[in-house]
């Protein structure tokens, strides 16, 4: 009995949050060496509120089913992505312009999710905003699996861009005259950012803070190059995710808080303080 | 090695650079000329045929040993070429040694620590006196010290092709930040590469600097090229008054007879 509460609820729920953990602080960092910024986080570029409004969408139209909500997420941040990189193109592509189409995205998808919200009834409401807030309370292994197979997918890839990503760090230009390949390189790492938010919010909802936060604690440990940025921000995201969610658990129990409340609750703060240690 | 036919290049309705011809082989060439006279452009053009440039219309033909260099690999080229730009991207935390080992990228390593990049290796430490900062991280670097670290750079680039003849060192203003006895390696360094069969193309605002490390000097006026010839064609006073707007004064420097221009 207790063995099997562990496999079919408790393990399956730690690996979403290790997976949706790892997958945001991955395209965090991601996103914050592409545009050498280190304020960026993965909702900027609206591939995670085009997930939200698809998914808000399916909650809505009262859609059921283990695989609709998840992959209605995916195709709508994957839509969300066509229309950035589509959009960037028409734009010259400039970093500031993916950037302001991002923010016009999330404008957009953000209006359009309160129009929905306030002409649904309160079953949606309450349904769609547990989900925008996060949890890990959904998780089981038909979808782990593949989301499995597609993480390991854009973490080998993104390691193999890890010496690229180095040198992407001294500049567009220095970096073509280094013999990157520039524009290939800069749709390969928003396409794998954008597969990594994707895989996150289509499992888990809104989860904040991890993505930019995990990036963030791996530099303050002092690594530099991207041979190790990359796995210690996988892990510290991981780390997290999970964190929040014990928390999120034994709060207030048996009742239980949404994750994606408590990362920023733990998060934002954390955030602060890392600034305010540099300082000293 | 690098030939430019009826080149021009304008950003919007600025023209930047007019109908240059000139045909580049070997050796150490110095690029004068007033602000904005179009050296960066010109040496741009050189480095990637200005294929990153937005919204710059480029007319002509620019070939590397016979192909038209925007249309070249740039990984292929970037095992033959380094350029140092004027400005470097200034939040870069990478330790210098890590730093120097990018160079080695292109060439398909990751590191500098075979038996025939180590010396390499240590020879750019030592020319740019960079042994004691290898572990220090960049963005904490003086801007002297960061110029070193990226001369050190592109030399590794550029030197761990093969092929002596067919390397390609290009330069934009490389004394920025420097201090005297380091623009003296950099003399040193730029002349040495040329004599080995390179072809070094570097920017300057120092006409002396030029006509000390310079084979050949190309004096660039409002986008076109104004005279080119050696050291000592160039060290006219008549020439750089027309060029500079300020009057010159030609001497001999003491200790070994090249020109020295004094303005005045």
């Amino acid at each position: 009995m207790a063995g099997d509460v562990l496999w079919r609820l408790r393990l399956p729920r730690i690996l979403l949050a290790v997976f949706t953990g790892a997958s945001l602080a991955l395209a965090g960092l991601l996103l914050q060496d592409f545009f050498r910024n280190a304020l960026v986080e993965p909702g900027l570029l609206g591939v995670s509120a085009g997930a939200g409004l698809a998914a808000v969408m399916v909650i809505a139209l009262g859609v059921g089913g283990l695989w609709v909500l998840p992959f209605a997420a995916f195709a709508g941040a994957l839509g969300a992505l066509a229309l950035v990189l589509a959009m960037g193109r028409r734009l010259g592509a400039g970093n500031a312009e993916l950037l302001l189409v991002g923010v016009a995205l999330n404008a957009l998808a953000a209006a359009l999710i309160n129009l929905l919200l306030s002409l649904g009834d309160n079953t949606t409401l309450r349904s769609a905003n547990f989900w925008l807030m996060g949890s890990f309370a959904q998780a089981n292994w038909e979808l782990l699996l593949p989301s499995a197979v597609l993480l390991l997918l854009t973490v080998t890839r993104s390691w193999q861009h890890s010496t690229a990503l180095d040198v992407w760090q001294l500049g567009e230009t220095e970096a073509a005259h280094l013999g990157l390949d520039i524009q290939r390189f800069r749709r390969e790492i928003l396409v794998l950012a954008s597969v990594l938010v994707a895989l996150a919010v289509a499992q888990s909802g809104g989860i904040g803070f991890v993505g930019l936060l995990a990036p963030h604690m791996a530099r303050r440990l002092g690594f530099v190059k991207h041979r190790q940025l990359l796995p210690a921000s996988l892990l510290l995201g991981a780390m997290l995710a999970v964190f929040a969610d014990w928390l999120a658990r034994v709060l207030i129990a048996p009742l239980e808080l949404p994750v994606g409340v408590l990362t920023a609750l733990i998060g934002a703060p954390a955030f602060l303080l890392l600034f305010l240690r540099r300082r000293t | 090695m690098i030939a430019l036919s009826g080149v021009s290049c304008h950003f919007g309705a600025h023209r930047v650079l007019q109908d240059i011809t000139v045909t580049l082989e070997s050796g150490c060439i110095a690029l004068v000329g007033p602000n904005g006279a179009g050296k960066s452009t010109l040496l741009r053009l050189c480095t990637d045929g200005g294929r990153y440039f937005s919204r710059a219309g480029i007319t002509g033909d620019i070939c590397l040993d016979g192909s038209a260099l925007k249309n070249m690999a740039p990984d292929a080229l970037a095992r033959r070429r380094s350029f140092l730009p004027q400005q470097h991207a200034d939040a870069l935390r990478l330790p210098v040694h890590d730093l120097l080992c990018l160079a080695a990228w292109p060439h398909g390593r990751s590191d500098l620590a075979s038996a025939t990049t180590k010396p390499l290796y240590e020879q750019a430490l030592q020319t740019w006196e960079l042994t004691s900062l290898a572990s220090r991280l960049y963005d904490e670097l003086s801007g002297g010290e960061r110029q070193r670290v990226q001369l050190a750079r592109t030399w590794l680039q550029m030197r761990l092709h093969p092929l002596a003849h067919e390397r390609l060192w290009l330069l934009d203003e490389p004394q920025n930040s420097l201090d005297l006895p380091h623009q003296q390696r950099l003399r040193q360094s730029l002349c040495q590469e040329a004599r080995t069969g390179a072809l070094v193309i570097f920017s300057t605002h120092d006409i002396n600097f030029a006509l000390r490390t310079a084979d050949r000097i190309l004096v660039l006026k409002s986008g076109r090229l104004h005279a080119a010839g050696s050291p000592d064609t160039i060290a006219d006073p008549v020439l750089l008054q027309d060029v500079f707007g300020v009057a010159f004064d030609r001497m001999q420097h003491p200790a070994d007879g090249i020109p020295w221009l004094l303005p005045h």
